[in-house]
This record gives structure tokens, C-alpha cells and sequence, in this order.
């Protein structure tokens, strides 16, 4: 009986070590956010993106691709007209050819940032990345960092990214290679 | 020493030769004043009977930072003087719907409904669309600089913005008009860092009936 009650307790020891098991041992199981079916390293990926804001939803196009070891790409609305330019690495985001009703520094700011967090939330030299908190529920895989930025996959043809400090949000909608739209 | 300014003054002339005649376009020649007055007059009439026009177009974009371009596809409808539906069919849908002053754009579940009146860079934006579908406008010699090109089966005329909204757009758009009817057969928008993005206007049916319809907000 002795034994007994000795052995429930280290059982019960070792399974609340269990539940208070560090969130990290569970980041190191989530997968990888972007697939290679929704970001492909050797093609360009086309993306419908919408940028929510308090007041206004945005829409155009988002383009991307690795060129010598960055993410280059270009957001351009739907008749062509170009919002800006980018090429991101774990170290920084370069916006180039800005358009110039966005050209402020504190509107490129957000949006280096931002766009930087988007495209580097894998590499593993990416500082922020390796801060995040990601989880896997629903097939939902969601990365928090310090509730300032969320980043939600919830398909291989959908994803969103929120800067909550600002309350933007970004959807991203994937354009098959083929050209044809696969969802609304 | 006179050799060498001789030299020098002659390599300048040459460079400024070619920097000359790289602003002429491929296949075309400068228009003689003759010619550019043809052009303005036969511009001006067609922009004056043009009151519908229905066609398909091709829109490619040059995408320098990429190295690649974004081909896209779609139906145009134009009513004179302020009707327009330009829509997207392929890789994505989209519509443009101006009617008046009203101005809605569709993108799958959000859709935008703008008074162009309220709203300076949308109206002038508006004023530039129609100008590339019918060529109304571009003589306007407070808004834009025009050059005029004559080729062989077509002509071509490239505005330069003096708006400042329009230059935070665009710096120069190119209008190749046919020979035979003076339609619109393509546009060329050069950005300020030099990427491109062409559209062809291809089927075109011009002033057959159009249903106002086509042309609703809702």
C-alpha cells in the first residue's frame, strides 16, 4: 500500500512535469510556416494581398521571389501601378521605389517590419523569429510575437499576418502558376 | 589645344545625337508638323464619336526588381463620356466600375465605392484611364506634354504629366492609335523607375449597344 502511494505520487510528480512542459518543446514540433506549396524557393509566388486598416481595405498584388539568397518582391496594385519594391534578409528589409503617397518614414517603417517578419519567419537567423511563439490548433499554425505581430496559416492557399500595435491586417490569398486564381 | 576642344565639342554633339534618338521610339519617326496636326484633328473627332466600345485586353507589366513580368487578362466597356467597367478575368479577378462621379472596385468580398468628386488623384486618375481608351484629353496642353510618332501601321503618341498627382504615377504614357480608324490599339505606362506595363486592347467593337447595366454599382 506503502508502495503504492509512493508510486501514485512520483506518477503524479512526473505528469504535471509534463503539462508545465516549456512551450518551446512544442515549437520545435510545429512545422515550418511557409510550405513549399505556398512559397516555392525556385519559382515566383503571386499572392492577392488585402491590407485592412481601421478605416480603408486596400487590395493589389503581392509578388515574390529568392534571388541570391533574399526574398525579393513587389507590391502592385491591379492595374499595374507599383506601391513599392522590397528584398528582405534575416539582417533587414530595403523597401526601394516607393510610391510616393506612402513615401513617409513612419508608413515604411511599419511596413519593412512588417513585410521582414513575413518573408524571414523561417530563417532561423531571423531574431524575432526565434522569440515567437508558434501553435498548432484547428490546422491552424499561428506565430505570436509579444502580442505586437500575429501570423496565421490556415491553408496552403491563405494566410494573415496582424500588426496589433497598429491594428493592420494582411491576407494573403494564393495565384497558382498557372495563372488561374485559386480562391476568392 | 584647339584639336582638343575641337574633340570634345564634336563627341558632345554626337552623345546629344543619341540621346536624341533614343527617346524616338522603335518603328516609328518624329510626326512633321503637318502630320501632327492630322493627328490632333483625327484625335479629336474619334474621342468625339466614339460613344461605346467593348473589347478584350491584354495587360503585361515589367516587374526590373523580379526580372519577370505579370501577364494579366480582361474585358473593357466604355460608354461616352464617363462610363467605364474595366475587369479582370485572369490570374485574378477584379473589377473597375466608373459611372459618373461614382467609382467602385471589386476584389472578391470587398468592394469600395469612391465619389471621384471628393477625391483629386482618383479623378485624375479616372480622366487619364479614359484618355488611353479614346485619346480625349491628351491634348491638353495643361496637363500633359505631347510628342507625336508616325509608323507604319500605326502612330503613337507619348504624354508627359505636368500634375503633380499624375507625375507621383506615371512618367510618361505612350497611345498607339491605328492608321485606318484611329482606334486605340495599345497603352504604354512607364513608371518613374522605368518598369513598364503595356496594354493591348484586342476585339474591339465599337459603338455597338451597350446596356447601362453593365455600368451599375451593384
Amino acid at each position: 500500500m506503502r508502495y503504492l502511494v509512493i508510486n501514485s505520487i512520483f506518477l503524479l510528480f512526473f505528469a504535471s512535469c509534463t503539462l508545465s512542459k516549456p512551450l518551446v518543446s512544442k515549437e520545435k514540433q510545429t512545422p515550418l510556416f511557409w510550405t513549399q506549396e505556398l512559397r516555392d524557393d525556385t519559382q515566383r509566388n503571386d499572392f492577392r494581398i488585402t491590407i485592412s486598416t481601421p478605416t480603408a481595405n486596400i487590395t493589389g498584388i503581392f509578388m515574390v521571389k529568392k534571388i541570391e539568397g533574399k526574398w525579393k518582391g513587389s507590391i502592385i496594385n491591379e492595374f499595374g501601378i507599383k506601391v513599392l519594391d522590397f528584398e528582405t534578409t534575416a539582417k533587414k528589409c530595403k523597401l526601394l521605389n516607393v510610391l510616393s503617397f506612402i513615401d513617409k518614414w513612419y508608413i515604411k517603417n511599419t511596413f519593412a517590419s512588417d513585410i521582414q517578419f513575413i518573408m524571414e519567419i523561417d530563417n532561423p537567423n531571423f531574431s524575432f523569429g526565434s522569440k515567437a511563439i508558434k501553435s498548432f490548433t484547428n490546422n491552424i499554425l499561428t506565430i505570436n510575437y509579444k502580442n505586437k505581430k500575429e501570423f496565421r496559416r490556415f491553408s496552403n492557399e491563405k494566410i494573415e499576418f496582424i500588426n496589433l500595435k497598429y491594428s493592420l491586417i494582411y491576407t494573403f490569398t494564393k495565384i497558382d502558376t498557372n495563372n488561374k486564381i485559386l480562391t476568392n | 589645344m584647339n584639336h582638343f576642344i575641337i574633340k570634345l565639342v564634336s563627341l558632345s554633339f554626337c552623345l546629344s545625337l543619341l540621346a536624341v534618338n533614343a527617346q524616338i521610339p522603335a518603328g516609328f519617326k518624329p510626326a512633321t508638323e503637318t502630320q501632327q496636326k492630322e493627328m490632333m484633328q483625327k484625335i479629336s473627332e474619334v474621342s468625339t464619336h466614339l460613344k461605346t466600345l467593348r473589347c478584350d485586353f491584354l495587360q503585361k507589366k515589367t516587374i526590373s526588381i523580379l526580372a519577370d513580368e505579370m501577364i494579366a487578362e480582361g474585358k473593357m466597356f466604355f460608354k461616352q463620356k464617363d462610363k467605364l467597367r474595366w475587369e479582370y478575368t485572369k490570374p485574378f479577378q477584379y473589377e473597375f466600375v466608373m459611372n459618373g462621379s461614382q467609382l467602385m472596385t471589386i476584389a472578391g468580398d470587398i468592394k469600395n465605392i469612391i465619389d471621384v468628386n471628393s477625391n483629386n488623384a482618383f479623378r485624375e486618375i479616372c480622366k487619364i484611364i479614359i484618355s488611353g481608351i479614346n485619346g480625349s484629353g491628351i491634348l491638353d496642353s495643361s496637363r500633359f506634354s505631347a510628342k507625336f510618332f508616325v509608323g507604319t501601321n500605326e502612330n503613337r503618341v507619348t504624354i508627359v504629366p505636368k500634375q503633380k498627382e499624375l507625375k507621383q504615377m506615371f512618367k510618361e504614357m505612350s497611345i498607339c492609335f491605328s492608321k485606318i480608324n484611329y482606334a486605340v490599339n495599345s497603352v504604354e505606362i512607364t513608371e518613374t523607375n522605368g518598369d513598364k506595363t503595356v496594354i493591348e486592347m484586342k476585339n474591339q467593337q465599337i459603338n455597338k449597344e451597350l446596356n447601362d447595366e453593365i455600368f451599375s454599382n451593384k
